[in-house]
């Protein structure tokens, strides 16, 4: 029976949540009905994820509301070029690493990204709307705004991402080469290198099995001819999960000397 | 009109389309960023960063995972370098009474749905009690709380979101509750039904 305790105990998350195997669903409910100890660990698990779930719930006020819609306005879309996602690094030039960092300092970005179309598989250029375009369409909406929602008076917003803002970044805290704990047999790609004030170009390698969840992270960044384009204090961020992810196995297989390593680019700015 | 179809009129800028999105997500994200961040003015400032963020990019959604996936994993970056880069203590305790960024004062909206008002004093004490050890977990152990407990987002909307694998996420929340109950335990009278 004590067997049975500490097996069910560490099912009860998964059983309140109705993630148990059928088999182990019916083995819970079994035990908890005839164990006061374990029903009583289970009815306290519960209480407490039912009492989360009935926390107080904020609501959005208008004035809320129409800074965001304000914020929003006031904020211009970008050229984005997409280009292909990643270049394949031959196989022997491929070692055992997931994940390896190279930071590299360039100088700064020129202004605006090329626009040009490239004709590559992937490859496409989105309607884009100037600043100046932004700003006198944006006139029109106000006036169509649904009724009900007016827009508050402009307040700046905290945070901006200004196109072209130089920001002065201190010399990278990355060493020029990191490999996760786990992986001694890793080898990076060294990156390119040069020197700049206020953009860092982030070189990674990654196991090419990994390299669909490394899209997903990067999903929601602007993408430019160079790279992904990532604001500066999200940086540590960005660079935490992806060593989570090289630190990981991938499907429990571990990486083996003939993988292949796919290159991303980030520019941190 | 479906939300697909807002969202794709709002690639094709029509601000209108855009503000329905904006209706439909903006308690949910208000929430989980009040819930993330511990105040108010924290979880204002970072609702607002997450929908310009969304406008900004909304162009890169594939539509590989559901829109709300994809807003709430924008909202948990958002969150996660806000903890970051401020640093700041919850400054809220679990008070009925609120003051919003523009100094008005609200009362926040509680399910009342005990039927006495011992009940009721019970239920309260008990959410103060566990938003206090929300805030002495870390930041991935109270994220998957939030997620799955607040939000009721289900395992696989979570490991999307946060990019680790189903079973990671199991037995997150897993650890994440026992961690909870050992917080609470000596509190647990209140959590026992009457």
């Amino acid at each position: 029976m004590k067997c049975d305790c500490e097996f069910v105990r560490q099912q009860l998350s998964a059983y309140i949540d109705g993630m148990l195997s059928n088999e182990e669903q019916t083995r819970v409910s079994e035990h908890i009905a005839s164990c006061e100890e374990c029903r009583g660990e289970y009815e306290f698990l519960f209480a407490i994820s039912k009492t989360a779930g009935e926390l107080p719930k904020l609501t959005v006020s208008d004035k809320l509301h129409n800074r965001i819609m304000q914020n929003v306005l006031e904020t211009p879309k970008k050229h984005v070029v997409k280009r292909p996602l990643w270049k394949l690094v031959s196989a022997a030039a491929a070692m055992a690493a997931v994940i390896a960092v190279s930071v590299v300092s360039f100088s700064s970005l020129p202004g605006h990204p090329d626009l040009a179309t490239e004709d590559t598989p992937g490859v496409m250029q989105t309607a884009d709307v100037t600043p100046e375009d932004g700003e006198n369409s944006k006139n029109n909406e106000l006036q169509q705004m649904p009724e009900g929602r007016t827009v508050a008076e402009q307040t700046p917003s905290p945070v901006q991402y200004a196109e072209n803002e130089t920001l002065t970044v201190a010399p990278a805290s990355i060493p020029a080469e990191e490999l996760p704990a786990e992986s001694n047999q890793g080898r990076s790609i060294p990156g390119e290198s040069a020197t700049t004030d206020n953009t860092e170009k982030i070189t990674l390698s990654i196991a090419k099995e990994q390299a669909q969840k490394v899209v997903e992270i990067l999903s929601i960044y602007e993408k430019i001819e160079e790279g992904y384009l990532i604001p500066l204090e999200e940086k540590e961020r960005i660079l935490a999960e992806f060593k989570a992810l090289s630190a990981s196995q991938v499907d429990g297989v571990e990486q083996s000397e003939e993988t292949e390593i796919v290159e991303f680019v980030i520019i941190c700015k | 009109m479906s939300e697909t179809e807002y969202i794709e009129k709002s690639r094709q800028g029509d601000m209108q389309a855009f503000e329905q999105l904006v209706i439909l997500y903006e308690n949910k994200i208000l929430n989980y960023c009040y819930q993330m961040l511990g105040n108010r003015t924290d979880a204002e400032d970072a609702t607002q960063e997450v929908f310009v963020k969304l406008f900004r990019f909304l162009d890169s959604f594939t539509g590989q995972s559901a829109f709300s996936t994809w807003l709430y994993k924008i909202a948990s970056n958002v969150c996660l370098d806000f903890l970051r880069k401020h640093k700041r203590q919850r400054t809220e305790t679990m008070s009925l009474h609120q003051q919003n960024a523009e100094g008005e004062e609200f009362l926040l909206n509680v399910e009342d749905t005990g039927p006495s008002p011992y009940d009721m004093i019970q239920k309260r004490e008990a959410q103060r009690a566990l938003a206090t050890a929300l805030e002495k977990m870390s930041e991935e152990q109270k994220q998957v709380i939030v997620l799955r407990d607040i939000e009721g987002l289900s395992y696989e909307e979570i490991a999307r979101i946060i990019g680790v694998a189903e079973g990671t996420v199991k037995s997150r929340i897993n650890r994440a509750r026992q961690h909870l109950k050992k917080l609470l335990e000596k509190d647990r009278e209140l959590f026992s039904s009457s």
